[in-house]
């Protein structure tokens, strides 16, 4: 319908762009219940450690103002006691956001610790509830939670890469990008949500094409692992001669097997920070201590700047010199331009560096996205709808099944979300697994949705799932208030963003599902919506 | 640091002012109104006040920051004015007028000392 007008004029143009526009949908739709998985998730990864510190409000205010030499001590004490004969020691210092308390793990021949998060003061690990936290909720978006690494990382890279496509083709179907700028023609037909499909694709289009290109370089060793084999092998040993040629600064060498005692880090510790001020050690990484050729690394926090790359110095372990800087001129960030390219995409897509301003527009540009992936998913029935309406005979099966995931989906992640949150907060705490329960009660609640969409008409099931949506982020700083000391009342006097700032999200996303339920219940006979007449006036 | 308040009510009168300035808004507002007569006038108002807003963001902010931060806003911003037009396109006039106002204030202490 729309080439119309001058399909007489340009015939091989309309053909182009119509199988751009039959790629751009069925891709959309194979894919979009993923991307919008993909989405939601990694957008409230942008407040990972605030959500944290929501869901352990027993611990501390973060440590970031502590000395780092002192904390440096005592966890240095700690893993002397605990892996002597360890081959790396690796310490992450509280420096800002992203590392509100000190954490640390050890690798060994045999065996290994996983990251313990601990107090700066005694290195010994908080007594906080067993949680997954805000990190295993954004993990899951390119871990998919339930699969294996060999699963998930070819189903995110091939929705990521079908997500690249689908934004490239989407501007290209889009006849009059600049001319419908800011057009929505608001209304219940297919014009309306056509117009909200493309506003939020182009409004956000810097950061869609952003996150999903930096998404497929994140992936690139597994998208493609036929480059490092080429030069490396297939076996794991060869990966991690890759690993370390790629990643690690040169100059680490083998175990001596001669014992020398470490160094002590005080004076490195001052090194570092005269050069990159106090406070901005990230962390150091020490290999093979103990032996005569032990390494220090440290590392620069990225916080200044977009790129992950940043300085690192690399001191002799056992005489405590400084041997050298990498990447050894102070203008190049990394050894290469490669490498370059790879730190600056992987810094704009994970956002580390981003102060609060910049923060929010992170997490407003993810939910445009996660938005645009549900108006055109949407999109999709509507028209098939209209469609249908003309022809004799009902629905097809396949139109009823996507109106239903639809719902269950866009309406029902959400809920899961909230789940996953509110789990937190009700579960024993002497529950086995703990952790994985919550990510269970997530997952559980979203199975109801879906079952609940499989039997509701999809009008009542969007209406319905929102309302519960409401209640279940509308709810929250209440249960924040009877399950924590940190409530609204608290956080709010005392100044404590962090969890003002997540109620008075979760309550702004509560009114929201709200307002969107009572529009959608106050809908005008939602079944007429549907019939032949009013889907007719609608096209016209 | 980059200062929100310049940067935002900079970008928001910037694409409020292109948004304006196309005939088909323009007409929204009234065949006769005085917007379709300066609609000249307020595209390059908007892309003045653009590169005021990318200067601000710049200047404090530096390439990498100052760039992400604009683009994050405009996004933003953006959709507020879609927003506007399609519902209070009156009240568009007005929050363009008065974010520009503000904007062009409070941005003057950032842009000076940085050029």
């Amino acid at each position: 319908m729309k080439g119309t007008e001058n399909s007489q004029v340009a015939v091989p143009a309309l053909g182009f762009r119509q199988s751009m526009t039959g790629l751009h949908t069925w891709a959309g739709l194979a894919l979009g219940w993923v991307l919008y998985f993909i989405f939601l998730t990694g957008t409230a990864g942008y407040f990972d450690t605030e959500i944290d510190r929501w869901m352990q409000p027993e611990l501390p205010a973060p440590q970031i103002d502590l000395p780092a030499a002192d904390t440096v001590t005592v966890l240095l004490a700690r893993l002397q006691r605990e892996a002597p004969a360890a081959e790396r020691w690796f310490i992450t210092l509280p420096a800002d956001r992203n590392t509100p308390y000190p954490q640390f793990f050890w690798q060994g021949a045999s065996s290994s610790s996983s990251r313990l998060t601990v107090d700066a003061t005694s290195g010994e690990a908080f007594t906080a509830r067993d949680t997954g936290g805000g990190q295993l909720l954004y993990q899951m978006h390119w871990r998919l939670h339930y699969l294996p690494r060999s699963l998930s990382n070819p189903v995110v890279g091939f929705a990521t890469l079908f997500m690249l496509v689908a934004l490239i083709t989407g501007v290209i179907i889009h006849k009059k990008i600049f001319r419908d700028f800011f057009t929505f023609r608001p209304g219940k037909g297919r014009r309306a949500w056509q117009d909200a499909h493309t506003a939020l694709g182009v409004v956000a289009l810097p950061f869609h094409l952003m996150i999903t290109y930096s998404g497929l370089i994140l992936l690139g060793f597994s998208l493609m692992p036929l480059v490092v084999a080429a030069y490396y092998g297939t076996d794991p040993k060869g990966r991690q001669q890759f690993i370390a040629d790629a990643f690690d600064p040169p100059g680490l060498l083998e175990p001596a097997g001669v014992a020398a005692p470490l160094a002590p880090l005080g004076p490195m510790i001052a090194t570092a920070e005269r050069r990159w001020g106090e406070g901005r050690i990230l962390f150091i990484d020490i290999r093979h201590p103990g032996d005569r050729n032990a390494r220090v690394l440290f590392h620069e926090n990225t916080d200044d700047s977009v790129s992950t790359g940043r300085e690192q110095l690399v001191f002799d372990g056992a005489s405590g010199a400084l041997l050298h800087t990498q990447p050894p001129s102070a203008t190049a960030t990394a050894n290469s331009a490669a490498k370059g390219a790879r730190d600056l995409l992987i810094g704009l897509h994970e956002g580390l560096f981003a102060p609060p301003l910049l923060r929010w527009l992170y997490f407003f540009s993810g939910l445009l996205g996660s938005a645009m992936a549900a108006s055109g998913l949407v999109l999709w029935t509507i028209k098939r709808r209209q469609q249908t309406a003309r022809r004799a005979g009902g629905p097809g099966a396949g139109l009823l099944l996507v109106e239903r995931l639809n719902a269950g989906v866009v309406a029902g992640l959400p809920i899961g979300i909230a789940a996953y949150f509110w789990a937190n907060r009700l579960l024993p705490l002497d529950l086995a697994d703990r952790a994985g329960w919550e990510v269970h009660a997530m997952f559980l609640a979203w199975l109801a949705m879906l079952i609940h969409a499989a039997l509701r008409p999809p009008a009542r099931s969007w209406a319905e799932q929102f309302a519960i949506a409401a209640g279940a982020f509308g709810l929250l700083p209440l249960l924040n208030l009877f399950t924590s000391d940190s409530h609204l009342g608290q956080s709010l006097a005392a100044g404590d963003w962090t969890f003002a700032g997540f109620d008075l999200t979760t309550l702004g996303f509560g009114l929201a599902f709200a307002w969107a339920a009572r529009r959608l219940w106050q809908a005008p006979e939602t079944a007429r919506q549907y019939s032949p007449r009013t889907a007719m006036g609608e096209s016209l | 640091m980059i200062p929100a308040l310049p940067l935002i009510t900079l970008a928001f009168a910037a694409v409020g002012c292109l948004c304006l300035a196309m005939e088909r808004h323009a007409l929204q507002l009234g065949a006769n109104s005085r917007l379709v007569q300066k609609r000249n006038w307020l595209r390059r108002s908007g892309w003045l006040l653009l590169a005021l807003a990318t200067m601000v963001s710049v200047i404090t902010g530096g390439w990498g920051f100052g760039l992400v931060a604009l683009l994050g806003s405009l996004s933003a911003v953006t959709l507020a004015v879609i927003g506007l037009m399609t519902y209070r396109p009156r009240w568009l006039i007005y929050s363009t007028g008065a974010c520009g106002i503000a904007g062009l204030l409070m941005s003057g202490p950032v842009i000076w000392p940085g050029i």
